[in-house]
C-alpha cells in the first residue's frame, strides 16, 4: 500500500489506536472520529503525487547542533514546589498501581 | 502630553511610566477595568485577577522610583493560556489541566517581567492551540469585536482580541501553523511569528515542537519590535534557540527602495475577491515606497497543508502523552489499574485533541510511518529548498494570510478538513521555520459588516529585520493603520 490508496479509517482502527494512546472514547466519538479521519487521510494522499524518495527528511529546521552546557549541578525547584500540583505523600508523587 | 487611552502604545506607556507621568498601577488599573468591562462580551480572557496585577505594577513603580529605566515599564501584556506564568492558572483551554498552577515562568514571561511588563491575564485559545477559530475551548468561543457572530480566528484568538479591542497594547500568542497570523488578520492587528528558534519555547506547553514559536500581537510595528527585542535570543533552557544577529533597532531606518518583493502566485488561486483586492492594494503601496513587486513561485506550496498536519498531529500524539493527571491537572482516582485510570483521565481531552492524537499515533505507527510522517518530513526539505531559491531573488515574499474574511461561528466546526484549510497560506512558513508577519492592511464589507483583511510578509530564515523594515516604511507612508475596535465594529482611533 502506498500513500493515496484509500485507507479506510474504520471504527475498529480508531478503537485500536485509542487504546494504544490510552484515551477512552464513547461509541459516538469513535464513529465521528472514524468518519472524519477517513476524509483527512484521503486528503493526506496529496503527498503521494510527489517523488520524494531521494529527498532527505527534515525533522527540525534549527541549524544548531548538539546544544550543550557545562555539566555542573544547579538548583531547580525545591521538592515541595515541584510536587505542589500532584497528589503527593511524604514528598513522593502518588500514582495509580501499574 | 499624551493621555492614557485604549489606543496608547506600549512604547508610549513605557515612556510615561519611566518619566513618572503615570504610575504603573494607574496604567494597570485602566486596562484591567477595561478588560473587566468588555470581557463578558468578548470572552478574550480566561483569567483576570486584580490583586496579582496590582502586585506586579507596584513592583514596577518601586523599580522606576529607584531610577531603573525599563523598556516595557508598566506595559500590560496578555498571555495566551498555553504559556506558563508563575502563579497564574494554566489550562490550555482544556478540562484536563483544570487546577494546574505553574510553579515557574516561561522564559519569554521572565524576560517580559525583567523589562518591566505586567501580565494582565491569560487569554482564550483553542484546546492545546489546536484550531483556527478559538471555538474549541473549554471556556467557550472568543468573539470578534468587528462583528457579532464572527470568529476571531485561532488558535490565539483571545490574545488577538485583547489587543484589537484595546484591553492591552500587546499580547503573546503561539503560532504552530498560523495561530498568531490568522487571528491577527481576522481582528485587524499585527501578528508576528519569528524565525524558529528566535524566542525560547521553555514554559510553552508543547503541541508540535518542531513547528511552534511564540508570536506577538500589537497595533503598530514599533511595539512588535519592542516586545521582540525584549524576549528573543538564546536561552539555555531551549536548545533550539539562537541569536540571529539581525539588527532590529536599525531596521526602521533602513532604506528599502530597490528591494524586491515576490508575490507567491500559487497562493492567489481560490482566495476571496476581498483578499485578492487587498493583495493588489499592498503591491501598490509597496510601489509607493519603491519596493519592486514581481510574481514569485513556490511550486509545491499547495501540498504544504497535508505535510503540516501530518507533522503537527504526529508530534502532538507524542507531546500530549505526558497528560496523565499524575503530576498536574485532573487527577486519576486510585481504584483501577494505571492503564484504566490513565485512559479515563485522558477522556477529558476535547474531540479535536483526541482526533489529532489518534491520527498522529497512526502516522507514526509501524507500517505507516514511512508513508505518512516520514514522507511529510521529506516534503519539509522540498518546501524549504523552494523558499530558499525564492529568497535568492527576493528580499521578502507576499501572500494572503487567510483565503477568506473572518467566517461565522459553527461554519467550519463539523468538518475538520474545512477548518484545516483556513491555515493553507500560513503553514508553509512554519514548515520552513521562516519569520512571517500579518499586516492589518485593509477593511472589506460583507453583508453590511466591515471586516479586516490581512496580508502576510515572509522573509528568509533569521531575517525578521527585513519584515520590520518594510512594515515600518508602509506604516509611515500611511498604508497601514490598526485601530482599536469595540463591539461591534465601533472604531476608536489610536494615537
Amino acid at each position: 500500500m502506498s500513500v493515496g490508496d484509500s485507507y479506510d479509517f474504520t471504527p475498529a482502527t480508531v478503537r485500536r489506536l485509542a487504546s494504544m494512546v490510552r484515551i477512552s472514547l464513547t461509541e459516538e466519538e469513535t464513529i465521528k472520529i472514524s468518519r472524519d479521519l477517513s476524509k483527512v487521510v484521503e486528503y493526506f494522499g496529496e503527498l503521494s503525487k510527489l517523488d520524494l524518495d531521494r529527498t532527505e527528511p527534515t525533522y527540525t529546521v534549527t541549524r544548531r547542533k548538539n546544544a550543550s552546557r557545562e555539566d555542573r549541578g544547579r538548583t531547580g525547584l525545591d521538592q515541595a514546589t515541584a510536587v505542589q500540583n500532584a497528589i503527593s505523600q511524604d514528598g513522593f508523587i502518588k500514582a495509580p498501581r501499574v | 502630553m499624551i493621555t492614557l487611552d485604549a489606543g496608547t502604545s506600549a512604547a508610549q506607556i513605557a515612556s510615561l511610566v519611566n518619566n513618572q507621568a503615570y504610575k504603573a498601577t494607574d496604567v494597570a488599573e485602566y486596562f484591567f477595568e477595561r478588560a473587566r468591562e468588555l470581557n463578558p462580551v468578548l470572552n478574550a480572557f480566561v483569567y483576570l485577577d486584580w490583586s496579582k496585577v496590582n502586585e506586579q505594577a507596584r513592583e514596577i513603580d518601586l523599580r522606576v522610583s529607584r531610577g531603573e529605566c525599563l523598556p516595557l515599564a508598566g506595559v500590560p501584556v496578555a498571555i495566551k493560556d498555553v504559556i506558563s506564568v508563575k502563579g497564574y492558572p494554566l489550562t490550555c483551554g482544556s478540562r484536563i489541566l483544570q487546577g494546574y498552577i505553574p510553579p515557574f515562568d516561561a522564559t519569554a514571561v521572565k524576560r517580559l517581567r525583567q523589562a518591566g511588563a505586567v501580565m494582565l491575564g491569560m487569554t482564550n485559545t483553542d484546546e492545546f492551540a489546536m484550531g483556527s477559530s478559538t471555538e474549541n475551548s473549554f471556556y467557550g468561543p472568543t468573539n470578534n469585536p468587528w462583528a457579532k457572530g464572527r470568529v476571531p480566528g485561532g488558535s490565539s484568538g483571545g490574545s488577538a482580541v485583547s489587543v484589537a479591542a484595546g484591553l492591552v497594547p500587546v499580547a503573546l500568542g503561539t503560532d504552530t501553523g498560523g495561530s498568531v497570523r490568522l487571528p491577527a488578520a481576522f481582528t485587524g492587528v499585527y501578528g508576528f511569528k519569528p524565525t524558529y528558534g528566535a524566542i525560547s519555547r521553555y514554559g510553552v506547553v508543547a503541541y508540535s515542537n518542531s513547528l511552534e514559536q511564540i508570536g506577538i500581537f500589537a497595533h503598530n510595528i514599533n511595539d512588535v519590535a519592542l516586545v521582540y527585542s525584549c524576549i528573543s535570543g538564546k536561552d539555555e533552557y531551549d536548545g533550539t534557540t539562537d541569536d540571529f544577529g539581525c539588527d532590529i533597532d536599525r531596521s526602521f531606518e533602513r532604506d528599502v527602495s530597490g528591494w524586491r518583493a515576490g508575490v507567491i502566485s500559487e497562493t492567489l488561486d481560490g482566495v476571496s475577491s476581498a483578499v485578492r483586492d487587498a493583495t493588489e492594494d499592498l503591491l501598490d503601496h509597496l510601489g509607493h515606497i519603491e519596493v519592486i513587486s514581481e510574481r514569485a513561485s513556490i511550486p509545491h506550496i499547495g501540498q504544504s497543508l497535508a505535510a503540516y498536519y501530518l507533522i503537527a498531529m504526529s508530534e502532538a500524539s507524542s507531546n500530549l502523552a505526558r497528560f496523565d493527571g499524575v503530576r498536574y491537572g485532573v487527577h486519576p482516582s486510585f481504584t483501577d489499574d494505571w492503564s484504566t485510570e490513565y485512559s479515563r483521565v485522558r477522556s477529558a481531552f476535547g474531540l479535536e485533541v483526541k482526533r489529532r492524537i489518534i491520527m498522529g499515533a497512526f502516522a507514526l505507527s509501524k507500517g505507516y510511518y514511512d508513508m505518512y510522517y516520514e514522507r511529510a518530513a521529506r516534503f519539509r526539505s522540498l518546501i524549504s529548498a523552494e523558499f530558499e531559491a525564492a529568497f535568492a531573488k527576493f528580499d521578502i515574499l507576499v501572500s494572503p494570510t487567510s483565503p477568506t474574511l473572518p467566517f461565522k461561528f459553527g461554519e467550519r466546526l463539523d468538518d475538520p478538513l474545512t477548518m484545516y484549510l483556513s491555515d493553507i497560506h500560513t503553514v508553509p512558513a512554519n514548515l520552513a521555520g521562516l519569520p512571517a508577519l500579518n499586516l492589518p492592511l485593509s477593511k472589506s464589507s460583507e453583508g453590511g459588516e466591515t471586516l479586516p483583511v490581512g496580508i502576510q510578509l515572509i522573509a528568509g530564515f533569521g531575517k525578521e529585520d527585513k519584515l520590520l523594515s518594510v512594515a515600518s516604511r508602509l506604516e509611515r507612508a500611511g498604508a497601514i493603520k490598526s485601530d482599536v475596535v469595540e463591539p461591534w465594529g465601533i472604531v476608536q482611533k489610536t494615537q
